[in-house]
């Protein structure tokens, strides 16, 4: 009897998560152009948070926060994560609008107040379930990259133009674009027919 | 056989037709051209294959010559110009950055 009890309370679970699952995939059609709402937002960075231990969220930046660290992780960033971050580090590219959840802004304070620890790890071990690769390499080169990295996301909020310049220059570019560049670039020096 | 390969295909078909209808919601595009007009906040661009594109701006879009920053002051009809545009949903051109080339005397 007491089995049965327990049996039909774990179906009735089962049901209703069942059911919730589907509703949610019916009612959002897995839509990735939509923002999440602020309970999905609270949900997902407990998760992170949880997710992180505590002594990886208290590892200290080991690399000195030097001009050439500084430099060396804007290109890291210009080539790496600009495309989805955007330059800016607001995250209004197209593939940033397209994705979901999409790029916190970096520069805010929900970002701007995780540790560097904190930091460290998501670069090094993307986030599941968003578009956050792993870009671990397992290698001391490639962690020294990433902690250069947290330094340069430390500096987004103040980001001047000449940066932004830089990192435009950075920028992976497509053959196709390289060609219209060159050719607006011909174009406005009077070559051609108008 | 015959019905994996159906499957396949209409899985694919499923998947790819929704991201080929909002591709190009939001996309940048850039037109070169001549001013034929300017106006406050509004410009038409003749493109080099004669069309024209209408394109509007306000005070913030960047107004470039080289590395010069300029405003919108500076677009004169006849200007070779270079324009990154988005087309919003209301079918209207929105400029993002207005390139404009050298003048004739620079080129000389």
């Amino acid at each position: 009897m007491r089995f049965l009890k327990w049996a039909g309370l774990v179906s009735a679970f089962l049901v209703v998560a069942v059911l919730t699952a589907v509703g949610y995939v019916r009612s959002t059609g897995l839509r990735a152009r939509a923002t999440p709402g602020a309970l999905e937002t609270r949900v997902a960075r407990t998760m992170r948070s949880l997710a992180i231990s505590s002594r990886d969220r208290a590892r200290a930046n080991p690399v000195t926060a030097s001009e050439e660290a500084l430099q060396s992780g804007l290109e890291h960033y210009a080539d790496h994560c600009a495309v989805c971050h955007g330059n800016d580090g607001r995250g209004l590219t197209d593939f940033g609008r397209g994705l979901f959840p999409p790029p916190p802004d970096l520069r805010a304070p929900p970002t701007q107040e995780l540790t560097d620890g904190e930091l460290f790890y998501v670069i090094e071990n993307g986030i599941r379930f968003t578009g956050m690769p792993a870009f671990s390499t397992g290698t001391p080169d490639g962690e020294a990259e990433s902690w250069k990295l947290v330094h340069f996301i430390r500096r987004l909020p103040q980001v001047g133009e000449a940066d932004l310049e830089r990192m435009k220059a950075l920028n992976p570019r497509s053959p196709a674009e390289i060609r219209l560049e060159l050719e607006e670039e011909r174009f406005l020096r009077g070559e051609g027919p108008p | 056989m015959n019905r994996m390969l159906i499957m396949a295909v209409a899985l694919a078909g499923a998947l790819a037709l929704p991201a080929g209808v909002s591709a190009h919601e939001g996309h940048v595009h850039k037109v070169l051209g001549t001013i034929a007009s300017v106006q406050a906040t509004q410009l038409d661009v003749k493109t080099t294959d004669g069309k024209i594109v209408t394109i509007v701006f306000d005070a913030k879009t960047p107004v470039t010559r080289g590395k010069a920053k300029l405003d919108a002051a500076a677009l004169k009809t006849g200007d070779r110009i270079s324009v990154d545009y988005t087309e919003g949903k209301d079918k209207i051109n929105t400029a993002k950055t207005i390139k404009l080339g050298e003048s004739p005397a620079a080129r000389k």
